[in-house]
């Protein structure tokens, strides 16, 4: 009988569990999340969405094992240049892409951050304009502010892509269900640009010309941060009259200024940061460092080449007290060679693991300045372009070499600028590395003027491995390079896989 | 018995149940996969794609390899597509595989597989690092037509696709099939119609024999040479209207010192000698040592990368630059059975030398001159960790530094240049430290090392012993030995040894400076072999606790030259 009860109660509890609904016990929104439902409802709302956006360019999200973009940058500029060479801790991918021997199994051919950002800044835009309607405080003049910025920050991923892999694919909605079209093929690296340059002429219609305090300026796209980008996609697209244009923008505004040459100069530009000269810096800070220190000082991935203090800043062996401030305890230090850019306080003192939250410079005004004179050079004005170089005379210290005390032995003259255009290019070249040494730029300076005119000057980058290549690969290197496709990363083989409508870069089949 | 009841009729109930589960459950088999991976070997690879590798895979199957590369291993395999073994076909006038010979085929398949995995990014421009199973290397190398750029094996074969990651290695497929080379050295130079004289050269010293032996293996190391070989142009450079045997004659009365080039040691037995490198150097492998020993008795050749032509013997010697002569890179590294052969654009020889004397600033190192705020700076110091000098070489425990310091003034001052490079050689910290000495010239040396005397407590010295690319020196050196001074008896007037008699002593006064600090001490007499950069090596004997050897200079001094003059200043002067 008993049995019977149990048996009895069983049932019951089985047949009554069957009828249970189950509205409360399988919730269908996400426990850690919030659904898009809930979100865009408040200007707040977008405003953080869009703040995300920046710090996805710092950090990438928890749990999440991506190279952080900052080091990334710094790889793709630097590692197929000539400035760079593998320190003790290099792993064999890094050496790799610096022999021109990378494969599409590489883990530096990954997508994922650039799209991860790419899809935050696809969410403001899709997204952001719905508040104006739920949310009464927020205006028009806010919003356009905020889709000028995730437009630029899209064009900027999309152009580090384009600049590295050259065919990328487009996406420019967000991704909102699993029904959305992933297959998407690639466009060419003309189109990618295009589509940058038509973002770009929108966000500088609404970006915002000030946010009234200088971290905001600095870190945040203002119309200049446009404008810089511009200069430097025009120089890409080979408008130089628009480049030449859009740097004027800039100089024009007389918001930006070279930092003096003086003890300060350092620290003032480097180790803080935000400096007049600053156009877009990502804001690393006490809570939120930069990957460098542990990059270039405790286990160096990476140091300078020999030839940075012998060829490219070069040594006056007479007289000590001259010297190219940017050379010796700014950029590397000759002793050990280490890159010393992101984790030096001022050039006797290094920065403590705490401090290390040096910015990573997109744009800053030097190179504003050095875009203009590529293009003056480009439009047939060398004589302007030598001039922001090497200033009207020695006192001009808006003059990149004099504010940089650069040394004698690097100045260049030329008789008539204007007709030598190729050695005004090579001046130019050899001026940005000095200037912009180990900021992420020297790889694409080099190929940027090498392709242009049906690579015209395929030379330069010839040259550059040639004296920077390993001995026994050099002449392989050499022929790599001469194929244009060898130029651009392999689409690494997952996308591959997942994504059938790419096709890989023959170079790398 | 109720209670056995009530089991009963519990058993019953939870077979019913049991039975009413199993009723409603289908009798679906699910697939387990029952393989752990299943990606293919290298056979199961042909297969997949016999499209493009069937004949391939039938030689695989017809020298019986099929089963062994389709099993657990590690191999590389350049696999040469079908169309690849058509064209390799109709040049030899055949129609099928079948129609080769199976020995053929065989070796054709050893000479298409390595015993190792190799992918495309340990290639080099020059061998794969291991040999192919039939024992010959593959060179790689990319090329570029009509700007594609792809991987090129021994000249020929194109990579189409490479690294094709499989169970058991790494498949390279290739668009020719690879040859075996057959020829010897000496036959492939008398096939190149473009070395007539050099093979003439070879004919007359006797090495075109010395080339043609096959190769052997002593102690696996195999019995390679590499030859550098000048074209008929170069030697017909400054005379275009002479005829081969004309210029061959030529040569052989300028070198032809015993009248017999079949004699070892006659000088045109020794031109031929200089131009054939033991071992098997392609130009990669070449580039990557600054000198290469010679079958010339103890002669070396030189080799420096100008951007990227290939300089053998450009060398400073004194101050003056010497032309050297560019190897022809695109028709270089030519595989024969028993060697390489490489194409010089020029005529070059043994230089013959007279030893000089090299008087050695051992702080005068290339890291340093590159510090303009240090280098030869008064005061200033810098010290340096392992790794960081390219030409010193030093381990030991507690991370031993070489310290580079400038004094001017107190009672460090007075070495050349005021500069000196300081390592603590004791054998607690740096057992040892290796220097790399610039070019001395072979010949019979005196060496010379001046250093600042340094004791430790208790008048504790620090003695090393030293060595020349592993030679030893038959006198040691100690650090806190101070020059002989006057040693006057007493009742006697007390004088300093004169130079001469400190010289007998294997003494003598380094410097200008007038300071009783600095000594320096003959090592003693130094065969120098090769004319080359050698390795001075310093190996600590004693654990005082003195503070760091401080060396300034180290001297080879020819022994037929004066062995006290010059002596040197602290602002670089050299006084004789």
């Amino acid at each position: 009988m008993k049995f019977k009860k149990i048996y009895f109660t069983l049932l019951l509890i089985v047949s009554l569990s069957g009828f249970s609904s189950c509205n409360k016990w399988l919730e269908l929104k996400p426990q850690d999340g919030i659904v898009g439902a809930e979100f865009w409802l408040t200007k707040e709302q977008v405003q953080s969405a869009v703040i995300g956006c920046y710090s996805s360019l710092l950090v990438s999200p928890q749990g999440n094992r991506d190279i952080p973009m900052a080091d990334l940058l710094f790889m793709y500029g630097e590692l197929r240049g000539d400035m760079v060479v593998p320190g003790a801790f290099a792993s064999i991918d890094e050496i790799d892409l610096m022999n021109v021997n990378i494969l599409e199994t590489s883990g530096l051919t990954n997508w994922n951050a650039f799209y991860r950002i790419i899809n935050y800044c696809n969410n403001v835009i899709d997204f952001a304009p719905a508040v104006l309607q739920k949310d009464p405080t927020f205006t028009q003049a806010e919003l356009d502010s905020y889709v000028a910025e995730a437009l630029t920050i899209r064009s900027y991923m999309y152009f580090v892509l384009a600049k590295t892999w050259g065919n990328v694919p487009l996406k420019l909605q967000a991704t909102k269900s699993d029904d959305d079209n992933f297959q998407i093929p690639t466009s060419t690296q003309l189109q990618v640009f295009q589509q940058i340059e038509k973002d770009l002429l929108e966000a500088e219609g609404k970006a915002k010309l000030t946010y009234n305090n200088i971290a905001s300026d600095k870190g945040r796209i203002t119309k200049y941060t446009v404008n810089a980008m511009q200069a430097d996609l025009y120089l890409w697209l080979n408008d130089f009259q628009k480049a030449n244009e859009a740097c004027d923008k800039v100089i024009n505004s007389g918001k930006f200024s070279l930092v003096p040459g003086n003890n300060a100069w350092f620290t003032t530009l480097y180790a803080n940061g935000n400096s007049s000269e600053g156009i877009f810096e990502l804001q690393f800070d006490l809570q939120q460092l930069n990957p460098f220190y542990t990059m270039h000082l405790q286990r160096p991935r990476f140091i300078g080449a020999p030839r940075v203090m012998e060829e490219v800043f070069r040594i006056n062996f007479l007289d000590e007290t001259k010297f190219d401030i940017r050379g010796n305890g700014a950029s590397i230090l000759s002793s050990d060679n280490s890159i010393y850019k992101y984790i030096g306080l001022n050039s006797q003192d290094r920065k403590t693991l705490e401090q290390s939250f040096t910015h990573w410079f997109v744009y800053r005004y030097a190179d504003v300045l050095l875009m203009k004179a590529e293009a003056l050079n480009e439009l047939g004005d060398g004589e302007g372009a030598i001039e922001i170089i090497n200033g009207k005379d020695d006192s001009d210290i808006k003059a990149i070499r004099i504010r940089a005390r650069a040394l004698e032995e690097t100045k260049e003259s030329f008789a008539n600028p204007n007709t030598q255009k190729n050695a005004v290019t090579d001046y130019i070249l050899k001026e940005r590395a000095r200037e912009f040494a180990f900021e992420g730029k020297r790889w694409f300076d080099v190929l940027r003027n090498a392709r242009r005119n049906d690579y015209a000057r395929r030379d330069l980058i010839i040259d550059m491995v040639t004296a920077s290549a390993p001995v026994d690969k050099q002449q392989s290197i050499i022929s790599k390079y001469r194929d244009n496709n060898s130029h651009y990363l392999p689409i690494n083989f997952t996308e591959l896989r997942t994504n059938k409508s790419l096709v890989q870069n023959p170079f790398y089949k | 018995m109720k209670k056995l009841f009530k089991l009963k009729k519990l058993q019953v109930m939870t077979a019913l149940l049991f039975l009413l589960v199993i009723g409603f459950v289908a009798c679906k088999k699910e697939n387990f996969k029952q393989t752990t991976d299943d990606s293919v070997n290298i056979t199961g690879y042909f297969e997949k794609d016999i499209a493009n590798y069937s004949v391939f895979l039938n030689i695989l199957k017809l020298t019986d390899n099929a089963s062994f590369l389709g099993a657990y291993g590690t191999y590389t395999v350049f696999a040469p597509t079908d169309e690849a073994f058509k064209a390799y076909l109709t040049a030899q006038g055949k129609t099928s595989i079948d129609q080769v010979d199976i020995n053929v085929l065989k070796d054709l398949v050893k000479l298409h597989l390595i015993e190792d995995t190799v992918s495309t990014t340990s290639f080099t421009d020059g061998k794969i690092s291991k040999p192919t199973v039939s024992g010959q290397y593959l060179t790689t190398l990319a090329k570029n037509e009509g700007g594609v750029t792809r991987i090129v094996i021994n000249k020929l074969a194109k990579i189409l696709q490479g690294n094709i990651r499989v169970g058991n290695g790494i498949i390279h497929s290739i668009d020719h099939v690879l040859v075996k080379s057959e020829r010897t050295l000496a036959q492939e130079i008398s096939a190149t119609p473009s070395l007539s004289i050099f093979n003439k050269l070879l004919i007359a010293t006797g090495w075109d024999v010395k080339l043609n032996t096959p190769l052997s293996f002593v102690n696996g190391e195999g019995s390679y040479v590499s030859v550098l070989t000048t074209t008929n142009a170069a030697y017909k450079a400054n005379d275009p209207t002479l005829t081969d045997d004309q210029i061959v004659a030529k040569l052989i009365a300028k070198y032809s010192n015993t009248g017999n080039p079949m004699n070892a040691a006659d000088s045109l037995n020794v031109y031929v000698a200089y131009r054939v490198l033991p071992g098997l150097k392609y130009m990669a492998d070449i580039v990557t040592a600054s000198s290469h020993g010679t079958k010339a008795p103890l002669e070396i050749i030189s080799v420096k990368l100008s951007k990227d032509s290939i300089l053998f013997n450009e060398d400073v010697f004194a101050g003056v630059l010497e032309k050297g002569v560019s190897a022809d890179r695109d028709i270089s590294d030519v595989s024969t059975t028993n060697g390489v052969l490489h194409f010089v654009r020029g005529d070059f020889a043994v230089k013959k030398r007279v030893p000089t004397a090299v008087y050695w600033d051992v702080a005068d190192q290339p890291e340093i001159r590159q510090l303009p705020g240090i280098f030869r700076v008064g005061g200033k110091f810098q010290s340096f960790t392992r790794g960081t000098l390219r030409d010193i070489r030093w381990d030991g425990g507690n991370n031993p530094v070489v310290t580079y310091a400038v004094s001017t003034t107190g009672n460090f001052a007075g070495a050349y240049y005021s500069d000196y490079l300081q390592i603590s050689l004791r054998t607690a910290v740096a057992q040892f430290v290796e220097f790399r000495t610039p070019v001395v010239i072979r010949g019979r040396y005196k060496v010379w090392i001046s250093f600042r005397s340094i004791r430790g407590s208790s008048n504790s010295q620090n003695t090393c012993s030293a060595a020349l690319d592993g030679v030893p020196f038959s006198r040691t050196v100690s650090f806190g030995e101070y020059k002989i001074r006057a040693q006057g008896d007493v009742g006697s007037v007390a004088s300093d040894p004169t130079p001469t008699e400190l010289e007998a002593q294997g003494y003598k006064n380094p410097i200008t400076f007038n300071s009783s600090n600095w000594n320096c001490r003959l090592l003693g007499t130094m065969d120098i072999l090769t004319t080359d950069r050698h390795i001075f090596r310093l190996d600590a004997l004693t654990n005082s606790n003195a503070s760091s050897a401080t060396i300034d200079m180290i001297h080879f001094i020819p022994i037929d030259q004066n062995q006290i003059s010059p002596k040197f200043g602290p602002n670089g002067e050299i006084v004789y």
